[in-house]
């Protein structure tokens, strides 16, 4: 069955397989960020000046070093 | 003939990789990127390509040769000159991205005939670069950055491309005059010895990843390049991290699943499998 996970579950379960001891708070950042994402882009009620592109970009970067170490 | 495609960009935060004259990035078919202090090829490429774009503007400008001097005479000349000389490069390290690709062969229009090259203006020869120097320059920076270059690898100095066409069975380009751009830089570091093995394995990993995992970097540097507009660096750094989590899922869900199962009593693990193939 396609898309039985959410976004978050796979990003949980990518961040759990990446980096256990540091999921848990990756994972609460990850959904504040798909939070103000929803906010920004369904009711448009987040100032576009205040989107967090630097954490989203941290994320990012640690998770896609993170990949890339595993192949 | 082939298509080649040369960036020289100036890393003017990143001083030495140190115990490295030359790191190259990657090395595969058609497609090499590296850091080092001097590159003479490269750096011919680019001043002759630049030079050449200086000539053709005098011409367009109405600049005459002065008398009885040819068109290479005075593409020497203006070599010699402040038009022909590259950015100075004694701080920081050049990354070079050399691209090139077999191409049909094809007659150039608006040659100018400088001996031992040549410089075009034909504007149809500029599509047949695409974007792959783009791509691996994104790669080589994105490696960087992963490996404890956050930030440096992105705010570089575009000291010039050079995209030139080579006939077959010979070694004589035609440079192809295209625009150019430039950005600026911050503070300044030194590469060490285990963070360039990093990058090398990065900038490896990156450029055998998948193609939609490619998408990646791309968008990681859009969104430092555009941190200035939150908007557009939020979207891309978004963009990038939902297409990370798309493509790399599947790999990590195996594992997952093995583990969640292998937690479960006996009793409960048909129920599991059952589930995981629904």
């Amino acid at each position: 069955m396609k898309d039985k996970y959410r976004l978050a579950d796979k990003f949980a379960i990518i961040a759990s397989a990446l980096d256990p001891a540091g999921a848990d708070q990756d994972i609460a950042v990850f959904t504040e960020l798909k939070g103000i994402r929803d906010a920004f882009f369904h009711a448009l009620s987040t100032n576009p000046d205040q989107l967090p592109g630097e954490t989203t970009r941290r994320l990012l970067r640690k998770y896609l070093s993170l990949h890339l170490t595993q192949i | 003939m082939r298509a080649r495609s040369i960036e020289l960009y100036l890393l003017p935060s990143l001083t030495q990789a140190i115990g490295h004259d030359q790191l190259v990035l990657i090395d595969a078919t058609g497609r090499r990127a590296s850091l080092t202090r001097a590159h003479d090829e490269a750096a011919l490429h680019i001043r002759r390509r630049n030079t050449s774009g200086a000539l053709v503007t005098s011409s367009l400008v109405g600049s005459e040769c002065p008398a009885g001097q040819t068109p290479r005479e005075r593409f020497d000349t203006i070599f010699a000159g402040p038009a022909g000389e590259l950015a100075d490069t004694k701080d920081g390290m050049l990354l070079v991205v050399d691209c090139e690709r077999e191409i049909a062969d094809r007659e150039l229009d608006h040659v100018v005939d400088l001996g031992d090259f040549a410089l075009s203006l034909d504007a149809e020869a500029g599509t047949n670069f695409g974007d792959m120097a783009r791509q691996v320059r994104h790669t080589a920076l994105t490696a960087l950055a992963l490996a404890g270059f956050e930030g440096v690898a992105h705010d570089g100095k575009m000291l010039g491309i050079a995209n030139m066409m080579i006939a077959t069975g010979s070694e004589r380009p035609t440079y192809i005059i295209t625009p150019q751009a430039s950005f600026t830089m911050s503070s300044k570091s030194s590469l060490l010895p285990d963070q360039a093995i990093e990058a090398v394995k990065l900038a490896h990993a990156l450029d055998k990843a998948p193609k939609n995992l490619r998408h990646v970097p791309r968008l990681l540097a859009q969104s430092h390049e555009n941190r200035l507009q939150p908007l557009s660096a939020f979207i891309s750094a978004w963009a990038g991290l939902e297409i990370l989590i798309g493509a790399t899922f599947e790999r990590y869900e195996a594992s997952w699943t093995a583990s969640i199962s292998s937690a479960l009593p006996p009793s409960a693990q048909n129920v599991a499998a059952v589930c995981a193939q629904s």
